[in-house]
């Protein structure tokens, strides 16, 4: 639970090429990770956190999201097996957010992974998804430039595979 | 690339390239006021006459000269401009094997990226991807770990992608999905609609059942599509039959179900006893049961409703007998814990069995428990049969707090009793909103009411409108939305102060009650606790809006959505969007000689 001191408090964030970023308390504990970080600091505000898998020009896209969304409350745990249907849709705001080339598409998705952003990752995770959904092997192999790399042995499993598509 | 190596070099092209715009420079071509002149070329002023050759005075002997020149010129500049047509198609082909190889690097940077991301990330990006799919999911969990080792290995490693198994998927795929899920919670489907004219192949139903009654405990959620009569013939009965045995013979439980969905065949009953039925009467222990979906083409179940039950979908079918409805009734009588109800009229009209509906109580029966409703209608013949009237008028939910209307009713009105004004091209829907708050003069719990009113697209259909007195009957609104594109253009919705409003597919009619809305709200101080205004309409309505509506944008949440007229119909509320209709059932999977042979009911 946070405080009404925590709100207004600053914390600064050191990316991995050493830029340094000063937000606010409710804008940064966005990320899971960096709240367990400020957790274990305490009240020492002058304490940079270091975020070494991040650089800055991603983290600034990272707290963009952040600040937008700082008073989203904490999204409800999801059960992976649940088999209802889920929709790729990712609300206005959003979508026009991760319209960037794709090398920052992944990066946000890392980042995001790293610093435990789940609903961030979310929205990376749909976008992806939504190029591979409903592709044969073939189609995914050519969009993303992977090498059929099965073994003999795999390759045999896989036929029998195939054939669950035909009738017995 | 596999190009031939003898393929021509550029640079023997350019010597003709190189002498064509040499003799554009001797030509003394130049750009004038954004033209090119071709200031060597023969002009018709040189002979002194600065009219040229005029109509009235001209010299035979000249034109002709003339004429000659400038066509010899033209046929002279041919190969030259032949030369620049090449140079600029080549320039083409070189802009697309620039625009090729930018594609190409996008394509290796997204691989790289996919490369890059964790196991755990990868698997999460093909759950969604397979969650997005209505059908076909288990052919895409095979297609995942068909394109190469490691997506083999996440996705074998990801239970979830295997959790759904059904009737029609060969033994050895059922065996192989039920390894991979793991321990997570199973989807299995019983499904007739796939056995075809000459039945189910032997022992399939026998095969199936030995299968998964090894996980019987995992069964979350079980979908029954009955299609084949009498019972003994359907593979979905005889399979649903052998589960119910094997829970006798243990605790006479499935702990683990939350969601049954039962689609029941064409039954002209309501006496005789379907097998399926067994589930919904406390014949075995559902403990962890929250949601019920029923699809019915004639039978309705007596269900007895376990303290726990939260959800129930109906969905009424055609051939649905009359009598059929008292027994729904019953159940959201009876029913303590139900909250969610949706109701799904797919009917046309109710079957011609024996029977009829009669309301036993004056105001109809209250279900206190319920808080929301969904009502859908999709035939316009359903909106002015007085057997759905009558039912609609019996059903009470005193504590509704979210309310959800979906109804086609445009079919040639002045036949219906609902179009008391026979007010021409228009049909007036109040009477048939009005009828669903029959029950209760006020309804202080509802908080969102959404209503979408559309047509069949018949050209004779009568576009709706209505007129319902909103603080009558919903004092406390805070929300509303509304599909105006499907609307009377005279219907204006005197709305109450609210906390947000939706409207979907806005016309330049709409923008003046949309105006007086907002205006009211600012005037009376109430615009402090309006947060949202949500609007999709086309560019034109979106001028309108910014130049005559004045919102207090500092304090509304304001998201006016551009709509493309020409990619879709005005768009809807899609309010039920989760609910699950029968027909949507996944069949899970089935083998391509079988596709031609699906049962028609």
């Amino acid at each position: 639970m946070s405080t009404t001191e925590d709100k207004t408090r600053k914390v600064k964030l050191v990316t991995s090429d050493n830029e340094e970023f000063e937000v606010d308390w409710e804008v940064a504990t966005r990320s899971v990770l960096i709240k367990h970080m400020l957790e274990d600091i305490g009240e020492s505000e002058e304490q940079a956190i270091p975020l070494p898998n991040v650089t800055a020009n991603v983290l600034k896209k990272v707290l963009e999201w952040c600040e937008h969304h700082r008073k989203d409350p904490e999204p409800a745990p999801e059960s992976s097996d649940d088999n209802r249907k889920r929709t790729l849709e990712i609300g206005d705001w959003d979508a026009k957010f991760i319209q960037v080339d794709q090398e920052m598409l992944f990066e946000i998705i890392l980042a995001a992974n790293y610093l435990d952003i789940k609903a961030l990752l979310d929205v990376g995770c749909k976008t992806v998804a939504n190029m591979i959904k409903g592709k044969q092997p073939e189609e995914i192999r050519k969009m993303f430039n992977i090498v059929n790399d099965f073994t003999p042995e795999e390759e045999a499993q896989i036929k029998k595979e195939n054939e669950w598509a035909e009738d017995r | 690339m596999d190009f031939e190596s003898d393929g021509v070099p550029l640079n023997v092209l350019f010597e003709r390239w190189i002498q064509a715009l040499q003799s554009l420079v001797e030509m003394d071509a130049r750009i004038y006021k954004g033209k090119v002149v071709l200031f060597g070329a023969p002009t018709l002023d040189d002979t002194g006459n600065t009219g040229g050759f005029a109509f009235d005075e001209m010299p035979s002997s000249e034109v002709d000269a003339k004429i000659r020149e400038i066509r010899e010129f033209c046929d002279g500049f041919k190969p030259i401009f032949d030369d620049l047509s090449d140079m600029d198609r080549t320039l083409d082909y070189v802009r697309n094997a620039l625009e090729e190889l930018r594609s190409e690097a996008n394509r290796l940077t997204v691989a790289q990226g996919l490369a890059s991301l964790p196991d755990e990330v990868l698997s999460n990006i093909f759950i969604l991807a397979q969650r997005s799919e209505k059908k076909g999911r288990a052919e895409f969990s095979i297609a995942l770990s068909h394109v190469c080792r490691r997506f083999r290995e996440i996705s074998i490693g990801t239970p979830s992608l295997w959790n759904s198994v059904a009737l029609m998927m060969p033994k050895e795929m059922t065996l192989t999905f039920l390894q991979r899920s793991g321990e997570v919670r199973l989807q299995v489907t019983a499904s007739d609609s796939w056995t075809g004219s000459r039945g189910a192949p032997a022992h399939l139903d026998h095969d199936f059942f030995r299968a998964i009654s090894h996980h019987m405990d995992r069964i979350a959620w079980l979908n029954v599509k009955v299609f084949l009569l009498p019972p003994e013939h359907s593979p979905s009965i005889r399979v649903l039959l052998s589960m119910l045995r094997h829970a006798h013979q243990a605790d006479n439980c499935f702990p683990g179900l939350e969601e049954l969905r039962i689609e029941y065949p064409r039954l002209s009953l309501q006496t005789e006893h379907c097998p399926v039925d067994s589930l919904l009467q406390n014949h075995v222990e559902l403990p962890s049961l929250r949601t019920v979906n029923i699809s019915s083409k004639g039978h309705f179940p007596a269900v007895y409703f376990s303290n726990i039950m939260t959800t129930i979908v109906v969905e009424l079918l055609d051939g649905f007998e009359k009598l059929g409805l008292q027994g729904l009734l019953f159940l959201l009588q009876t029913s303590q814990s139900l909250n969610d109800i949706t109701l799904v009229f797919s009917l046309r009209e109710f079957g011609s069995g024996a029977g009829t509906f009669e309301i036993t109580a004056e105001h109809g029966f209250e279900a206190p428990s319920v808080t929301s409703f969904v009502l859908i209608t999709k035939h316009s013949s359903m909106f002015n049969d007085p057997t759905f009237k009558a039912f609609i008028r019996s059903c009470c939910f005193p504590n509704v707090s979210c309310l959800y209307i979906e109804a086609q009713c445009g079919r040639s009105m002045r036949l219906f009793e609902y179009d008391p004004s026979v007010i021409v091209g228009r049909s007036d829907c109040t009477q048939f909103i009005e009828d669903i708050f029959v029950g209760r003069a006020s309804y202080p719990a509802l908080l969102a009411f959404e209503i979408e009113l559309t047509t069949s697209g018949h050209p004779l259909d009568h576009f709706p409108y209505f007129k319902i007195p909103f603080p009558k009957y919903m004092p406390n609104l805070e929300h509303f939305g509304i599909r105006a594109g499907t609307l009377s253009k005279i219907c204006n919705p005197d709305l109450p102060a609210l906390r947000t409003l939706r409207v979907e597919g806005c016309r330049l009619e709409d923008v003046a009650w949309l105006r007086k809305f907002i205006d009211k709200m600012v005037a009376s101080g109430m615009d402090e606790h309006f947060e949202s205004l949500r609007v999709s309409c086309n560019e034109r309505v979106i001028r309108e809006i910014h130049n005559i509506i004045n919102l207090p944008k500092s304090k509304i949440d304001e998201k006016i959505i551009l709509w493309d007229e020409s990619h879709s119909s005005s768009p809807s509320l899609d309010f039920y969007e989760d609910v699950s209709l029968a027909e949507e059932i996944d069949d899970a999977f089935v083998p391509k000689a079988r596709m031609g042979r699906r049962f028609i009911s």
